[in-house]
């Protein structure tokens, strides 16, 4: 077997010089590198911005436009503050989280870092998520009967079924994310089982 | 980044290129186009972790890790394992005596696809004469299970390149 495989050997070396054809720069790797960096910093950062405006917006517009006097409503909009607020707090977890995958280290570790990013997002799509979503669901219909005392019935219909409409669109796009990630996470479990098998 | 950590990029682009470009080669089967972006990548990857090398390993183990799990997650996000058949690539190596050298690469890596993405790149870092330790200490896995895996990835590559 072993003259068999310097045969193989040689065949690898020889094949060397096909490798060495690559047509790639220096200057466009770095050029490159530098865009990306970039590109994930402003997603980074574009995400949590997005989040905490429409956090701001969402308390100001409680605060200083409607201020609800019944302590349902309070406790409403208490519950959606609250469930954005734990949303950004998730997100910025989960994003630290992400920076942690080190391609430099070696291919267990790797590996393992990568499991743990996606069994801490597997906890986050499941029992965390759902709370979150109930509760700013629940703290946007605790507000309803102080709202009907100000708006049309027509409009309140109009705003509830719109509220209806958009937390389906958004647990559609939720879920397609999710399942992109568990597929992710079941590759990763079968790469760690290759990986330490013998 | 420093100057310094440049200067190494510089360094280490001039000497490992070619083995990573080989290994990327290797790992998608001889598709040149797709090798040179997975090369690409590997060099984007190290540039961004360049500050992060403290030296506790010599550049070629560190430069073959992030080979490995650019590979490894380049195949994670492709989900494009290749599944040309044994039979297929039996019939097109045994029809091939006369062939160039770049038929006989493509052979090879023809060959080296019909493994497990894993078996893929411990072959590849074998044929590319490193140490036995330095593979294992790039899987992060022990000599003694590296040995026993590799001993199988032979005797599966003989059969597959027809030498049985």
């Amino acid at each position: 077997m072993s003259d068999e495989f310097d045969k193989l050997k040689n065949q690898w070396l020889d094949a060397k010089s096909t490798a060495q054809k690559s047509d790639i720069k220096i200057d466009e790797v770095i050029e490159k590198a530098k865009q990306n960096k970039k590109s994930v910093l402003y997603a980074h950062y574009g995400n949590m911005l997005i989040l905490t405006l429409t956090l701001i917006m969402i308390s100001a517009f409680f605060f200083y436009v409607t201020s609800f006097q019944n302590l349902i409503s309070k406790i409403g909009v208490a519950l959606m503050i609250g469930g954005l607020a734990l949303r950004i707090v998730i997100e910025l977890i989960s994003s630290f989280r992400s920076r942690q995958i080190d391609l430099s280290e070696h291919a267990i570790s790797s590996v393992n870092s990568s499991l743990q990013f996606y069994q801490f997002r597997r906890k986050i799509h499941g029992p965390v998520t759902i709370s979150i979503v109930s509760l700013y669901t629940l703290g946007f219909y605790m507000l309803t009967p102080e709202f009907s005392v100000y708006i049309d019935l027509l409009w309140m219909i109009i705003m509830d079924v719109g509220y209806v409409i958009g937390a389906i669109i958004l647990i559609t796009v939720i879920r397609k994310g999710i399942k992109k990630e568990m597929q992710d996470l079941a590759q990763i479990l079968q790469l760690k089982d290759e990986l330490v098998s013998s | 980044m420093s100057a310094t950590s440049q200067l190494s990029f510089q360094s280490i682009f001039d000497q490992y290129q070619p083995m990573v470009a080989q290994m990327c080669l290797g790992f998608v089967s001889g598709d040149q186009d797709v090798a040179s972006d997975l090369t690409q990548e590997v060099f984007i990857n190290t540039w961004n972790a360049m500050e992060k090398f403290e030296g506790r390993s010599s550049y070629k183990t560190w430069i073959y890790r992030i080979t490995i799990n650019t590979c490894l997650q380049y195949h994670r996000k492709k989900k494009r394992d290749t599944h040309v058949s044994i039979g297929s690539l039996e019939s097109d190596v045994a029809d091939s005596n006369n062939t160039t050298d770049e038929e006989r690469s493509s052979e090879l890596y023809r060959a080296i696809n019909q493994l497990g993405k894993v078996d893929r790149l411990i072959i590849m870092m074998v044929l590319d004469e490193l140490e036995y330790e330095e593979i294992a200490e790039v899987m992060g896995i022990s000599e003694s299970n590296l040995r026993v895996k590799i001993h199988r990835i032979k005797k599966r590559l003989k059969k597959l390149m027809h030498y049985e």
